[in-house]
């Protein structure tokens, strides 16, 4: 019974045209967003090996660090295709910045983002990722392909002449959803295997050592969460309402609310409720600090040599005093403020997770490599960077000041620079961060289908 | 159509008024127009609220931000140490279109070591989007966003049954079957949606004004904010009308109700979505340009190799000077001072050599910048143009550059970097003297160090900019409302009802 049902549907759905519809679309779409999305990526390789490339040669030695400054580099993620998340926007170096005239022995690497747009217009209509492409188009054919499952049948009455006969209820729903649900996401795989030629093709290795076969099933896993929530929440709209059009008006304004207001009111509502401060802000009081603790470390330095008895190992032992200092505060300041800020993001991320676009669009990002996640790494291993140039170079550059002005000597310094190391996120924190969304998109799917199903069981037929 | 020439005037004005007020009644009825009012007076009010109060916000920030840079950045002297920057006041018009103002770096800065003799080397410093990151990746809800997906979706809505519908169930047939003029259906039909949308969105927007009133929200001086904001109400109204037509001509086209709304849909996603960025695409396919990191690599390359034959310009010219050469660095010094006759020369040859250095190498920068500019600018011409193909994209254009969020504000804002070094160039760097002795630099400043520096105030662009750049998307916008108006129109009149 159940095959019939299922075959029935199956036929039904490959006869019409919104399945060719969905398939031309799909077709033009996803392996056009692969394409163009690698051509990027590519780009951004480029620049990033052409910037890094540059600095190594000219940074060889602890003493070219003194003298140009250190940088570290973050690679762009080779994944963004499947969804190009904070990647624009995320700071891709790491540098010091050294003032006229002074020689430094504490640095601190600032982020900052130079891969200016170049073509600004093209984030008028944003990326056209795996993202974007499965949660506007995808939920939307996945309510074109549910909105009458149900709803039309009984508009029809023919829902009423098979109920008339002995068919198991439970059959026709599961027949419905996973028929429906089956050539719905028939169009979307292919062309997504397509999309993964066209990757495999552009010279990627999705079978390489970065496993990035991993993240993409990963991804197709997520993407086909979504469609499956968006279908089953059509299928409960279906057995809940008469007609077919109320069917589509209520799954509509759904779709409204899902993708257009409640992930975006989250964030709203978290920065109203537990405001923070901004970053530019805060740079200003440390840099604030910083100028006050250079003027009393002068101070002290300038009373040392009125009295006379001024050595470079006093000097060197109050400047080391006042760079501690100045450490310990900026530490301290910004450990309070990225407190508050993780508060307000995880109050943001849990009220966006009341709409399942929400627990697809941020996995997505950090499955990518391409999220807030990646950021954080890649701000760990600059502190890390920072320590090292630190210890090693910039606390070695001896200096002392005399009463004609600065002078400056150079330490004795042994080997080459030190070079940044990138290591991305691990596999393990990235499941972690990302498995209460799948559970939760899991429990979407069960929720609206379980719904839809004893909705459909007490159906009155009369 | 045989109907027309019997019914008079008053007559047709009767029949116009009863369909439109039968399609008013049916969209009561079936609770259409409740929902595009709870949505328009619920999401626009709401988006406003938020919007302002991140304007609110974004501008405090900026504000405490001027603030602090204006204490501590007094004199030339701070300048040269600390560094000078101009800093971008978030756009008050934001809640109209967020457009891509999050992707505009909120700061020009230039460091105290990029301020040499070589001129002044500024770079643009982007922070804001990192307090969010959220926010970027669900996107704003802004009055854009609210009518270009949520209206038109709602336009869809009411408008998919309007034809189709009446076929289906026959109606149709009965309506023509009298005396009726069938130019007279249709217009009342167009005529009674475009009305309905609208009042949702003009309650909605009433209502955000209150709120925006209730908040105390201040708009800046000089921005034309009555003027932006009533042209944008035009354009969002312009946008209501064409998808209106554009729902009532699917919905001419097709014989089904569910056929027509799985059109509208297959159509929106159409014009929402493929148009717009498959335009980008084009353009990046057809008029590739490079990256800027590589544009900057190059123009760094060429300041690195003209330093280095600066360099070694300035070791022969030590090498033509004996006495120079064998001096130390305090001992040239003092010789300058006393107006020595070789140390006056050699001075004198070696600002020579960095003055051609430094012109030849800002003509290279120049010729590089403005090659790659213009390359750029006609990658994003074609993108632009392609685009235009959707009214989504004509409607997006418009919103963004009136709230000064969109292309025009970033080109205002690129000038602005030029504007800071050239300030930086005239006031520090021309008065720089760097003079070069072996491994040595020394830097003299002449000038007073302790005199104000001057301050450069960022002006968005200003309102008469802007409809110069817009008037061909508000053009387009209203000729797609006429051609989906005459579409349906033809459509209908040529409906055989057998």
């Amino acid at each position: 019974m159940f095959r019939t049902l299922f075959y029935k549907e199956i036929l039904e759905n490959l006869a019409s045209n919104r399945f060719l519809m969905v398939f031309v679309l799909c077709l033009i779409v996803i392996p056009l967003g692969a394409y163009v999305s690698t051509r990027d990526y590519h780009a951004r390789q480029q620049s990033y090996q052409e910037s890094v490339n540059l600095y190594n040669e000219s940074h060889k030695l602890p003493t070219d660090l003194l003298y140009r400054g250190a940088k570290a580099y973050r690679p762009p993620s080779p994944l963004s295709f499947l969804s190009l998340g904070l990647e624009i926007v995320m700071p891709n170096v790491a540098e010091t910045r050294s003032r006229a005239g002074e020689s430094q022995s504490y640095v601190e690497l600032k982020f900052n983002n130079n891969q200016s747009p170049d073509n600004i217009y093209e984030f008028f209509h944003g990326p056209l990722d795996l993202v974007f492409i499965v949660a506007v188009m995808m939920t939307f054919f996945a309510i074109a392909f549910s909105y009458g499952s149900v709803s039309t049948e009984k508009e029809q009455g023919t829902l009423k002449q098979i109920l008339c006969n002995a068919v198991p209820r439970n059959q026709i729903i599961l027949a419905k959803m996973a028929a429906n649900y089956i050539t719905l996401n028939i169009p979307f795989v292919f062309t997504v295997l397509l999309g993964l030629l066209i990757f495999q093709g552009n010279g990627f290795a999705l079978f390489g050592s970065d496993r990035a076969w991993l993240y993409v099933t990963l991804s197709i896993v997520f993407s086909l969460l979504l469609i499956g929530t968006f279908f089953n929440l059509g299928l409960l709209v279906s057995t809940l309402t008469r007609q077919a059009v109320s069917t589509i008006v209520i799954l509509l304004l759904c779709w409204i609310l899902i993708y257009g207001i409640l992930p975006r009111l989250s964030i709203i509502l978290s920065q109203l409720v537990y405001p923070v401060k901004s970053q530019q802000l805060l740079a200003f009081e440390k840099n604030q600090i910083r100028m006050e603790n250079e003027k009393e470390c002068d101070a002290r330095i300038d009373k040392l040599l009125d009295s006379g008895q001024s050595s470079l190992e006093k000097q060197k032992s109050i400047r080391a005093e006042y760079g501690e200092k100045l450490v310990e505060s900026w530490q301290k300041l910004d450990r309070e403020w990225e407190k508050r800020r993780e508060i307000q993001m995880s109050m943001a991320m849990n009220l966006a997770r009341l709409s399942p676009v929400s627990c697809f669009i941020r996995p997505m990002a950090e499955i990518s490599k391409t999220g807030w996640l990646e950021y954080q790494e890649f701000a760990k291993d600059v502190s890390r960077f920072q320590l090292v140039l630190n210890e090693k170079v910039y606390s070695q550059n001896v200096f002392e000041v005399t009463k004609g002005g600065l002078q400056s000597y150079e330490g004795k310094f042994s080997g080459p620079a030190p070079i940044f190391q990138f290591q991305t996120i691990s596999n393990e924190s990235l499941m972690k961060n990302v498995l209460p969304d799948f559970i939760l998109l899991v429990i979407y799917n069960l929720l609206f289908f379980a719904g839809a199903y004893v909705k459909f069981l007490r159906y009155d037929a009369r | 159509m045989h109907g027309e020439s019997t019914i008079g005037i008053e007559g047709r004005q009767i029949m116009f008024k009863v369909i439109f007020l039968k399609e008013l009644l049916e969209s009561i009825h079936n609770y259409r127009l409740l929902i595009a009012l709870i949505l328009g007076l619920t999401i626009i009010p709401l988006g406003f609220y938020v919007n302002g109060k991140d304007y609110q916000t974004k501008y405090r920030d900026y504000q405490e931000t001027v603030r602090m840079y204006e204490e501590s950045h007094k004199t030339i002297r701070d300048i040269t140490l600390l560094g000078g920057a101009v800093f971008r006041p978030p756009s008050p018009l934001s809640f109209l279109s967020v457009g891509v103002e999050y992707l505009f770096p909120n700061s020009i800065e230039s460091d105290g070591s990029l301020i040499t003799a070589f001129g002044a080397q500024t770079r643009f410093n982007n922070t804001r989007t990192l307090n969010s990151p959220l926010l970027y990746l669900y996107g704003p809800l802004d009055l854009t966003f609210i009518i270009s997906i949520v209206i038109s979706l709602l336009a869809m809505l009411l408008t998919y049954n309007s034809v189709a519908g009446e076929k289906e169930q026959r109606t149709l047939s009965l309506i023509l079957s009298n005396a009726v003029p069938r130019n007279l259906v249709i217009s009342a039909k167009m005529l009674a949606y475009v009305v309905l949308l609208s009042m949702a969105f003009f309650l909605g927007i009433l209502l955000g004004i209150f709120v925006l009133l209730i908040m105390g929200f201040e708009v800046g001086t000089g921005s034309g904010f009555t003027l932006r904001f009533s042209l944008s109400v035009v354009v969002a109204l312009l946008y209501i009308f064409t998808f209106s037509n554009f729902g009532v001509l699917i919905s001419s086209l097709n014989k089904r109700a569910v056929s027509a709304i799985i059109s509208l849909m297959f159509c929106w996603v159409i014009l929402f979505m493929i148009f717009p960025k498959a335009s980008v695409i084009v353009s990046k396919i057809i008029k590739p340009v490079k990256s800027q990191q590589v544009i900057d690599l190059e123009k760094s390359q060429i300041r690195r190799q003209m330093e280095e034959e600066e360099y070694n310009e300035l070791q022969k010219l030590r090498n033509v000077f004996p006495v120079v050469k064998d001096m130390s660095m305090p001992e040239f010094m003092t010789k300058l001072k006393q107006e020595d006759k070789d140390a006056v020369a050699y001075d004198k040859k070696q600002n020579e050599l960095k003055e051609y250095y430094l012109a030849k190498c800002t003509a290279e920068w120049g010729r590089i910048d403005s090659f790659y500019e213009n390359q750029r600018l006609n990658q994003t011409g074609l993108a632009r143009d392609i685009s235009r193909l959707s009214p989504v994209s004509c409607f997006v254009h418009l919103m963004v550059e009136i709230s000064n969020t969109g292309l025009l504000e970033y080109r205002q804002w690129k000038q602005a970097r030029s504007r800071l070094k050239q300030l930086l160039d005239s006031e520090i760097s021309n008065k720089l003297r760097s003079i070069n002795f072996g491994n040595y630099v020394s830097i003299l400043f002449n000038g007073d160090e302790n005199a104000p520096m001057s301050r450069i105030e960022y002006q968005s662009v200003p309102f008469r900019k802007v409809w110069p750049t817009v008037w061909p998307d508000f053009i387009l916008l209203l000729v797609y409302g006429i051609l989906f108006f005459l579409g349906a129109y033809v459509i209908f009149l040529k409906y055989d009802v057998r």
